[in-house]
C-alpha cells in the first residue's frame, strides 16, 4: 500500500508542475490575442459615448470598404449602403440559436420595410468560396426563414469590424453614407431594430 | 461470489472506457467537435443571460 | 508533517481552477478566448462565456450538439464524460471543478450552517434529464435548432463567470438586458445564499454534470474503499462528511465527493480513497 501512495504523490507532483507550465503558456497565448483586445477598448468607448436614440451621426465610424459575394454568389460592395438612406446590417451565423430564430421575423420585416431602408445579413460562419457545406445550410435557412435580403459571406476585408462584435446576433445601423449610426444592438430584438428604425427615420 | 463482483466490476470499466474512446472518435469524426469549438468560442448571449 | 487531504485537495482546487480560467488578460478587454483548446471540454463546471475560460463547458457542449440541426445526440461530449466518470467519477466534484471551488469558499463564510433534507438531492436529475437532455432537443425551432435549456434559464456558473464580467465590459451588453437576465440573476443570488448555509448547494441540488457524475461512482476507478476489518463502528467518517454520506453504508453513494475528510478523520485508518483495490 506504501508504494501506491509514493506513486500518487508523484503523479501529482507532476501534474503540479504541467500545470504551472500550462497556465504559463496559456497566458502566453492570450498575449498575442490581446493586440486585437487593445485597439478594441479604444474603439469601444467611442462607440458607447454616443447617447441611444440618437438620430445625428454623432460617431462618424465609417464601415470599412469591402468586397464579397453574397449567397447567390453576386459581388456586393459598400455601395451597397448608398442605396438607401438606412440599412439595417445583421450580423449572424448558422450555428446561432436566436440568430436563426429571428430569422423569419427578419425576413418578413425586410418586405414590409418603408422604401428607403433596406436589410442586410452578414454570415460570420462561412469560411469563403470553397465552404460549400456551410453555404449550404445558410441558404437553407434563408429559404425556410422566407428570408430574401441580401446576406453576404464574410471575409477579410470585414475585420475592423468583426473585432468589435462581440457575439452574434449584432445589428448595426448605417446610412447612405457608409457611416455607422448608433449603437449596435446584442442579442435578438427585432422590436428594437423597428424601434431604432423609426426613431432614425422620425429624427430625419 | 466476490471474485464474480470483482470481475464485473472490472468488465464495467473496461466496457465504459472503450465506449468512451468509440464515441468520442465517432463524434470528433462527425464534425461535432466544431460545433463544440463554435459555441464556446462566440459569447452565448443565451447563457450569460441576455437571450 | 503529513498533509491530510484537506490540504492537497485544496491545492489541486486551486490549480484544476487556475488553468480552467488560466486567460486572465480577458478580463480587461472583455473578450473570451478564442483558440483551439475550446475544441476540449473541461471535465467540470465552467462557462465557456467566461473571459478566462480556456477550455469549453460539458454541459454546453452537450446542448449546443443535442440542439444542433443535424444531430439530436453527442457522442463526443457523451464520450468525454463517460470517460471522465469511469476514471473519476464524483471525483471531478471534489478535485477538479472551478464551481465547486467556489461553493466551498463561499460555504467557509461565517453563518448559520444548515442540512439539508435528502429529498431535494433527486431535484438534479429532474434537471438533467428535462433542461439539459430533453428540452434542447425537444423544443426546436422552424430549422430544427433547440435552446441551451440548462445554459439559458437555469445555470448560475454562466451569469457569475460570463455574464457579470462580460456585461461589466461592455456597454452595449448592458443596454441589452432584459427579464431572463433578471431570471439568471435571481437563481444566482440564491445560488450564493445557498451555498453559504449549505455545504455545495448548486452541487447537491441542481447540478446536472453532479448528477451525471454521481451515476458513476458505482464503478468509478477512484474511489472508497471501507476496511470491514478494521472499522470499530465509531461513525466518526458519516459525522465528518460534510456532503452528509454514511462512508461505511454506502462507500459508492452518487454524493460523495471523495474529499477525503472521512479517511482523515477515521482514527482505525480503515477507510481509503486511491484508483487500486485493496489487495486480499
Amino acid at each position: 500500500m506504501n508504494w501506491n501512495k509514493k506513486w500518487m504523490q508523484s503523479i501529482r507532483k507532476g501534474a503540479v508542475l504541467c500545470t504551472i507550465l500550462i497556465l504559463l503558456t496559456g497566458c502566453g497565448n492570450t498575449a498575442d490575442s490581446q493586440d486585437n483586445g487593445s485597439e478594441d477598448t479604444v474603439v469601444q468607448t467611442a462607440e458607447s459615448e454616443s447617447p441611444k436614440e440618437d438620430t445625428v451621426q454623432e460617431d462618424s465610424k465609417k464601415f470599412p470598404a469591402f468586397t464579397a459575394t453574397d449567397l447567390e454568389g453576386n459581388t456586393v460592395t459598400e455601395s451597397i449602403f448608398a442605396d438607401k438612406d438606412l440599412t439595417v446590417l445583421n450580423i449572424w451565423g448558422t450555428f446561432c440559436n436566436p440568430c436563426v430564430g429571428e430569422m423569419p421575423e427578419l425576413g418578413e420585416w425586410a418586405k414590409e420595410m418603408p422604401d428607403n431602408v433596406q436589410m442586410v445579413g452578414l454570415i460570420i460562419d462561412i469560411n469563403g468560396e470553397e465552404d460549400t457545406k456551410q453555404r449550404d445550410v445558410a441558404v437553407d435557412i434563408t429559404s425556410n426563414a422566407g428570408a430574401e435580403f441580401t446576406q453576404i459571406i464574410v471575409n477579410q476585408d470585414f475585420a475592423p469590424v468583426l473585432r468589435e462584435v462581440l457575439g452574434v446576433p449584432t445589428t448595426m445601423f448605417i446610412d447612405k453614407e457608409g457611416n455607422i449610426v448608433g449603437d449596435s444592438i446584442l442579442g435578438a430584438n427585432v422590436d428594437g431594430y423597428k424601434k431604432f428604425v423609426e426613431d432614425y427615420l422620425g429624427g430625419q | 461470489m466476490v471474485d464474480n463482483k470483482k470481475k464485473r466490476l472490472l468488465f464495467l470499466r473496461v466496457a465504459g472506457l472503450v465506449i468512451a474512446v468509440v464515441f468520442i472518435c465517432f463524434g470528433g469524426f462527425r464534425g461535432e467537435m466544431n460545433i463544440v469549438l463554435n459555441k464556446a468560442i462566440t459569447i452565448c448571449f443565451e447563457c450569460i443571460g441576455l437571450g | 508533517m503529513r498533509f491530510g487531504y484537506s490540504v492537497k485537495r485544496k491545492l489541486l482546487q486551486l490549480i484544476a481552477f487556475g488553468c480552467s480560467n488560466a486567460h486572465l488578460l480577458n478580463f480587461k478587454g472583455g473578450k473570451i478566448y478564442t483558440g483551439k483548446w475550446k475544441y476540449f471540454c473541461n471535465p467540470g463546471l465552467n462557462c465557456y462565456s467566461c473571459p478566462a475560460a480556456g477550455f469549453a463547458c460539458p454541459i454546453g457542449a452537450l446542448q449546443a450538439v443535442n440542439g444542433s440541426m443535424n444531430y439530436s445526440f453527442s457522442f463526443y461530449v457523451t464520450g468525454l464524460l463517460l470517460a471522465f466518470g469511469v476514471v473519476l467519477g464524483r471525483a471531478v466534484c471534489g478535485w477538479l471543478c472551478p464551481f465547486g471551488l467556489l461553493q466551498e469558499l463561499l460555504h467557509k463564510i461565517p453563518s448559520p450552517k444548515l442540512k439539508l433534507k435528502k429529498i431535494f438531492l433527486y431535484l438534479k436529475y429532474v434537471v438533467l434529464v428535462i433542461f439539459v437532455l430533453i428540452l434542447p432537443i425537444a423544443v426546436t425551432d422552424y430549422m430544427g435548432m433547440g435552446k441551451p435549456a440548462f445554459c439559458q434559464y437555469i445555470c448560475p456558473a454562466g451569469t457569475l463567470e460570463g455574464g457579470v464580467f462580460l456585461l461589466a465590459a461592455h456597454e452595449g451588453l448592458r443596454k441589452s438586458i432584459g427579464a431572463l437576465f433578471t431570471l439568471k440573476m435571481a437563481i444566482l443570488l440564491v445560488t450564493i445564499l445557498g451555498c453559504i448555509l449549505i455545504y455545495r448547494f448548486f452541487c447537491r441540488i441542481l447540478c446536472p454534470l453532479g448528477a451525471i457524475y454521481g451515476l458513476f461512482n458505482k464503478i468509478s476507478i477512484y474511489h472508497l474503499e471501507v476496511d470491514e476489518h478494521k472499522c470499530n463502528g465509531c461513525g466518526k467518517c458519516k459525522r465528518v462528511c460534510q456532503m452528509e454520506v454514511d462512508p461505511v453504508k454506502f462507500p459508492q453513494s452518487a454524493e460523495c465527493i471523495r474529499c477525503g475528510a472521512c479517511v482523515d478523520a477515521c482514527p482505525q485508518t480503515a477507510v481509503r480513497l486511491g484508483f487500486c483495490n485493496r489487495k486480499g
